[in-house]
Order: structure tokens, then C-alpha cells, then sequence
């Protein structure tokens, strides 16, 4: 057996050393990456969920105050017309006056 | 033995340290959970008030456009009834007090403003009065003068008001 410098026998025995704890670490690396990105996209579902929750909920919002505005409008262009169609004549002969008037 | 060495000698338990690391990545999965939702509702509240506004423009414009067609047809009504109005006597009699009444307000009166159409009868009745042809009465009526000052009786001027009031009156429906 061939005798070894102290100095270099602990030096490679440090080097096994290193390259046990980087192989450990590589194994428990990989696998804890795994279940990070699992983790990720678990909480990716659920705030995607949320968001399409709260999406439903605000068109749902959204199409209830549209249906209301075109209800709205509708009722005004409906007393416009009303409106125009009992007076018209009475409006134009006023207009009239109001400009063959000197004032 | 200090208590350094003791932890240097002790080494943290592997599933203790897995279960740090896994809390520390939860936090931040929860911080970019947290952002992502933050994102998400700002871009669909921007995107509905985008669609809202849209909508309400698109019907203000529908509003608008039926107001505009009926005052358009009461306007149109008027400027017939003002045509007819000036092949009557009852003209001739509007201008005369136009006149008048312009020449009490200004003191007097130095020229007179009408249309092309009005020029001529304007000249044999108003003899002692310059009277003009000015290109912005096409309607009828007449602008009076007197030393700069003016009083505006066309039909133009008249008809616009009349217009600015009747859109008022309309809004108030």
C-alpha cells in the first residue's frame, strides 16, 4: 500500500466528501423543484379561478346596467317621438310667431 | 462545548430545512397569486368600463341623431311657413316695423341690410334710408344700422336662436 502525505490524504477525503453532499443535494434538488412547480401551478389554477369568477360576475354586472341604460333609451326616444308627433304643429307655428315677431 | 459549536456540530434535520424552503416558496407563490388576481381584476374592471363607455357613447349618439331628425323636420316646417310668410303683405308689414323699431332703439337709422330679393321694394318704401344687399340674409329680414350701431332682424339670425331654444326645450324631454 503506498503511503500517503497526511495533508494529501485529507484532501481527498474532503473532495468525497464535497462530491457526496453535492450529489445529495442534486437528488433533493431535483425533487424539491418538482413539487415547487407543482406547488406553482396549483396557486396559478386557483387564482386563475378567481379571476374567472370575478369575470363572470362583473359581465353578468356589466349586462344588467347595459340592459337598464337601453331601457332607459328606448323610454326617452319613445317620449321624443310622443312628444313630437302630438306637438309638432303647435311648435312650428310657435317658432314661427316667436320670429316674425320685431323684438 | 459553546453553543456555536454545538450548532455547527448539529446540523439542521433535512426535512425541517425542506419544510423552511417550502414555506418560503409558498409565501412567494402566494405574493405572485396575490399580483396575478390584482392584475386580472384591474384588466377586466378596465375592460368593462372600456365596453360601458362604448355603449353609453354609442347611445347618446343614437339619442342625439333621433332629436337632430325631428328638430331638422320642425325647422324645416318653420323656414316653409317663413317662405310662404314673405309673399303676403304681412311681410312687407314686418319689415316696416323692424324699421321702426330699430330706428327708435338706435336713434335713427343710417342704412338698411336685406336680401337680394327685398332690395328693390326695401328702396321704394325706405326712399330716404340707404338700403344694401348683404349676402347673409338668404331667408329674409333685415339688418338695420345707424352709425355703427346694428340691429339684427333676419330670419337667419332668428331661425338660429329659435333653433338653440327648441334643442333645449327637446333635452328637457
Amino acid at each position: 500500500m503506498e503511503n500517503k502525505d497526511p495533508y494529501a490524504a485529507s484532501f481527498d477525503q474532503a473532495k468525497e466528501m464535497v462530491n457526496q453532499a453535492q450529489s445529495t443535494q442534486g437528488r433533493y434538488g431535483v425533487a424539491a423543484t418538482a413539487e415547487i412547480e407543482q406547488l406553482r401551478r396549483e396557486y396559478i389554477e386557483r387564482a386563475q379561478r378567481r379571476i374567472d369568477l370575478y369575470r363572470e360576475n362583473e359581465q353578468e354586472h356589466l349586462e344588467t346596467v347595459i340592459r337598464e341604460m337601453d331601457e332607459q333609451r328606448a323610454d326617452k326616444l319613445r317620449r321624443i317621438k310622443f312628444a313630437y308627433d302630438n306637438n309638432s304643429m303647435a311648435w312650428v307655428d310657435e317658432i314661427f310667431k316667436n320670429i316674425i315677431t320685431p323684438d | 462545548m459553546t453553543q456555536n459549536d454545538e450548532k455547527t456540530n448539529n446540523p439542521v434535520n433535512p426535512e425541517t430545512q425542506k419544510n423552511n424552503i417550502k414555506d418560503s416558496v409558498e409565501d412567494k407563490l402566494l405574493t405572485e397569486a396575490y399580483d396575478m388576481i390584482q392584475q386580472g381584476v384591474f384588466d377586466i374592471q378596465s375592460e368593462m368600463a372600456r365596453e360601458l363607455s362604448m355603449h353609453k357613447i354609442e347611445g347618446k349618439k343614437e339619442v342625439y341623431a333621433e332629436k337632430e331628425h325631428y328638430i331638422d323636420a320642425v325647422m324645416a316646417a318653420v323656414k316653409k311657413q317663413l317662405l310662404n310668410f314673405k309673399k303676403t303683405d304681412a311681410y312687407i308689414e314686418y319689415l316696416k316695423k323692424c324699421v321702426e323699431k330699430a330706428s327708435e332703439k338706435l336713434g335713427g337709422l343710417t342704412r338698411i341690410y336685406v336680401s337680394r330679393t327685398d332690395r328693390d321694394v326695401m328702396r321704394v318704401i325706405f326712399s330716404d334710408i340707404e338700403v344694401k344687399q348683404d349676402l347673409r340674409i338668404m331667408l329674409g329680414g333685415l339688418i338695420a344700422e345707424n352709425d355703427g350701431l346694428t340691429m339684427d332682424f333676419s330670419f337667419e339670425r332668428k331661425l338660429r336662436a329659435e333653433r338653440e331654444k327648441f334643442e333645449n326645450k327637446i333635452n328637457e324631454i
